[in-house]
């Protein structure tokens, strides 16, 4: 999607630049300029910022809350307060600090006026002043709500005539810092929020370049991710740029927030900050992996989790740390797995198995049914969901080290599809995430080295679902004599029609490939019982779903988790 | 008339995996699995020993092998997609095939009866032929077809023709010659896993998921009869040297000998439900035809006919 944006960018950047070439020459990452500013510049900025609440304080207020919200505002303020002039501007009135992001975004939008006048900042508090009318329309662009496409264009044709000057103001390409500490994300965020004050009164455009992992959980069959620029820009050419460069200086305010207040987000939770802006889950998931790959350290050092997706049922209790405990032997349902730094014990009552499930619909046919109950050693269910977060994992590696009230160990099954991704998954659970190994995050404490792959497997497509005795007797006579072929025989056609059985699907080119990559990054690995399958798969061109059992589902648990109980494993 | 088949000898180890590729000639049993060497038992020795092994032959596992009819030359293709020559006298490495990714992965291949032509087809339908006779080793034909996977291809006696059996049950038969397409036979909608010319040359058999054995005139491109009696997907097809019998091997374990004059099956092997990959006849010695099979191990079957010396 971004570089779909970036070619619209870069077509309407051309004729600009067409203009504009030999006036101002694009600056490419020269970063350490903008975070050497000098105080007279900020002082002009807060200057001006403080003029331009002068003018029309109301008028800020509903514009700016989808973007800001009053908490962060105050951390904006914190940030300048401390970050850069201290000593220069000690006395801001908290009003007139809580307008200033206001100002960074309509200053951002009325520089071309100022431009037009003059590059000297302090003037720009007329222009400013000018400018007020617009600055609703900032906002129309940044709130999906309101299409006004009049405006939408006149403001678009203001970009193009006057925002020539590429500023690059962060520059993220950081590689390994997964070893240091939060504050450090706070730094860099609050240096990123100091450069930014400067670019805004000066002619430039803000841009900001990360560089960025492809696909941060499901690159597993590389060996080292493919790692790219991400460039966002604003004001930018559409006003879904725009909305972008707003959803993710949402993100980095709320990154500082939640370190600040020691607390921890889920990306859920930022998404319902602010629905408007974000417009999807995936567009808070894309820029958090973005933000914590371009600065080269984990998630949670951000103090975000995912979501909570994985889900959990059986006879367990789990006390949190805050002191409440989740019953995860809920009638017909399954409970959300919580974060793990959240997980204070577990306490595992009547279960010795643990099965663990790809599909949510098989997780919740089991649940609902109360199935698990009556399968041999009344196994706790955990479903991650296809790919399972780092939370799901983690709390399968944290009932791995727990014994249950008998004192025992658990024994571990994982229930996939027959496919490479299935595999892939299973091979997640069991040896911990290799994409996350190669961008410098080392979880090995989600690993479950004692999982088995309890199916769906090759042989219980032929035991499970008859490959059909019927098939042969499916003939058909076409009856149809096509006479555009002179090799047509002249009597009778045999037309075999007959499809495979239900589930079974013909393996892709993709699935092929997948296969082919695992085999690849697998072939030291010394248990060889999955790549077997991989090679099976490839030859026979079949994969299978779960759902190849349809109701001999129950029948088939039971039998084979009730064989590995008695030594029989398959 | 039924045929009476024990089993002679079984070779359980002979791989740590399932073993998918299979290449009989007079002095060697050639067999390829998911691990990466390739190894050659004794076929004419009763205990079958293990007499060389090509070391680390296809890194990720080999899953077709093919050998020419003169037993000096044997073939074989990868999971990573590499084919590789091998020299059945000297039991060295003859090179491989060096662009025979290009234009399409390669997955299935067959060597001609003399060995110095090597046939190949490639994920995307692409049917070529090559010159192995001696490096540089030239690709002499390049058929297009559908764009669908092959899975078998296979040489006629003298090397004039050649087929290819396909993912959608689409089945070509090509004239090397004239470098055009004889026959496209359709009506087989499933895939097409095993396809061989009868050492006549007249008849084509195939096989495949439609569970059917079905045997062509090359001449015509009519189909001349089919052979049901399989209950799951037939992966593999051989004639005996005389063209009298066809073996295949299923899915389901299952290992069949059908008669060309009766038309019948005259024996079904297989105790256990492991996938049989390959089957094939032993050169002919005496005047039974044993045969060797694949899949989780190597098993020599030895006809126990009353007009032999049982």
């Amino acid at each position: 999607m971004s570089s779909i944006l970036e070619d619209q960018y870069d077509f309407d950047l051309s004729k600009v630049i067409e203009l504009y070439q030999n006036q101002t020459p694009i600056k490419d990452d020269d970063g350490s300029e903008y975070f050497g500013w000098s105080d007279e510049d900020a002082a002009a900025v807060d200057d001006g910022d403080t003029n331009i609440a002068l003018i029309d304080e109301s008028q800020f207020l509903d514009l700016t809350t989808p973007i800001f919200t009053s908490t962060t505002e105050a951390d904006i303020s914190g940030t300048i307060a401390t970050g850069i002039n201290e000593d220069i501007l000690p006395p801001i009135q908290t009003d007139t600090i809580s307008k200033l992001p206001a100002g960074y975004e309509t200053t951002s939008v009325q520089l071309p006026s100022t431009t037009q006048i003059s590059s000297e900042i302090p003037q720009s508090v007329t222009t400013a002043a000018a400018e007020t009318s617009i600055d609703p329309t900032t906002d129309s662009t940044i709130d999906p709500q309101i299409p006004e496409l009049d405006i939408e264009s006149r403001l678009h044709k203001m970009f193009l005539e006057n925002r020539e000057d590429e500023t690059v103001s962060i520059t993220w390409g950081e590689s390994d810092n997964s070893s240091r500490p939060s504050a450090w994300v706070l730094e860099k965020i609050d240096e990123v929020f100091a450069a930014w004050l400067d670019v805004i009164d000066s002619k430039g455009k803000l841009v900001v370049k990360l560089k960025v992992c492809e696909k941060m959980v499901l690159r597993s069959s590389r060996n080292q991710p493919r790692r790219f620029w991400r460039t966002l820009v604003y004001p930018g050419p559409s006003p879904r740029d725009n909305q972008r460069f707003g959803a993710f200086v949402r993100v980095l305010e709320l990154v500082r927030e939640a370190i600040k207040l020691d607390k921890i987000y889920t990306k859920r939770d930022i998404y319902y900050k602010d629905i408007a802006l974000f417009g999807s889950q995936q567009t808070v998931d894309k820029l958090v992996d973005d933000i914590a790959s371009a600065l080269g350290v984990p998630r949670r050092s951000l103090h975000i989790t995912a979501a909570a997706k994985g889900l959990i049922c059986g006879d367990l209790s789990i006390f949190k740390t805050d002191g409440s405990i989740i019953n995860c032997n809920i009638e017909g349902e399954g409970v959300l797995i919580p974060s793990s730094t959240d997980i204070k014990k577990v306490e595992i009552r009547d279960s010795d198995t643990v099965l663990i499930i790809e599909k949510e619909a098989i997780f919740r046919t089991l649940a609902e049914s109360g199935d698990w109950k009556r399968l041999p050693g009344r196994p706790i269910l955990v479903c991650g969901k296809g790919y399972p977060d780092i939370a799901t994992r983690e709390l399968a590696h944290f009932l791995y080290l727990t014994k249950s009230l008998a004192g025992q160990y658990l024994d571990f099954y994982c229930l996939v599809d027959y496919d490479p991704h299935g595999l892939d998954i299973y091979t997640m659970y069991k040896n911990g995430s290799l994409s996350s190994r190669s961008t410098g995050m080392f979880y090995e404490q989600m690993a479950v080295p004692a999982l088995r792959h309890l199916g769906v497997k090759f042989c219980d497509i032929l035991e499970y679902c008859s490959v059909d005795g019927s098939m042969s007797q499916t003939i058909e006579d076409s009856g149809v004599i096509s006479t555009d072929n002179g090799e047509e025989p002249r009597s009778k056609r045999l037309r075999y029609t007959s499809s495979p059985p239900q589930g079974l699907l013909p393996m892709t080119a993709h699935d092929r490939a997948k296969a082919v990559s695992m085999l690849q990054r697998d072939r030291n690995t010394v248990a060889a019982e999955h790549t077997d399958d991989l090679r099976k798969l490839l030859f026979v061109g079949y994969k299978a779903e779960i759902q190849v059992l349809g109701d001999q589902l129950v029948r088939y648990l039971d039998e084979k988790l009730g064989g590995q109980r008695i030594g029989l494993a398959s | 008339m039924s045929k009476q088949y024990l089993t002679a000898h079984t070779i359980d180890n002979a791989h740590e995996s399932s073993i998918y590729a299979l290449g009989v000639t007079a002095g060697y049993t050639l067999t390829g699995s998911g691990s990466s060497a390739i190894k050659l038992h004794s076929t004419e020795d009763a205990t079958h020993p293990l007499v060389h092994t090509f070391i680390d032959a296809h890194k990720l596992g080999c899953h077709h092998i093919s050998v020419s009819k003169t037993g000096n030359r044997a073939i074989s293709a990868g999971f990573e997609g590499s084919v590789k020559i091998w020299d059945l006298e000297n039991l060295e490495a003859n090179g491989e095939i060096p662009e025979a990714n290009k234009g399409g992965q390669v997955w299935a291949i067959a060597l001609s009866a003399d060995g110095s032509r090597c046939l190949t087809g490639s994920h995307n339908g692409r049917v070529k032929i090559w010159n192995i006779d001696k490096e540089p080793f030239l690709q002499l034909r390049d058929y297009e077809t559908k764009n669908i996977f092959t899975l078998c291809v296979d040489f006629n006696t003298d090397g004039r023709l050649a087929a290819s059996g396909h993912e959608n049950g689409g089945v070509y038969i090509f004239n090397n010659e004239t470098g055009r397409m004889l026959h496209s036979l359709t009506g087989l909608m499933k895939p097409v896993r095993s396809i061989s010319f009868s050492p006549s040359g007249k008849l084509l058999a195939v096989c495949g998921d439609f569970q059917v054995v079905a045997v062509y005139d090359v001449h015509s491109g009519e189909q001349v009869f089919n052979f049901t009696g399989h209950t799951s997907w037939v992966f593999s097809i051989g004639w005996s040297e005389t063209g009298q019998y066809l073996v295949t091997s299923s899915f389901d374990g299952k290992t069949k000998i059908w008669s060309m004059d009766s038309r019948t099956c005259v024996t079904t092997l297989g105790e256990s439900n492991q996938p049989i990959f390959r089957a094939s006849f032993l050169p002919k010695i005496g005047s039974g035809e044993n045969l060797v099979t694949v899949g989780p191990a190597i098993t020599y079957y030895r006809e126990a006919s009353g007009a032999g010396t049982g």
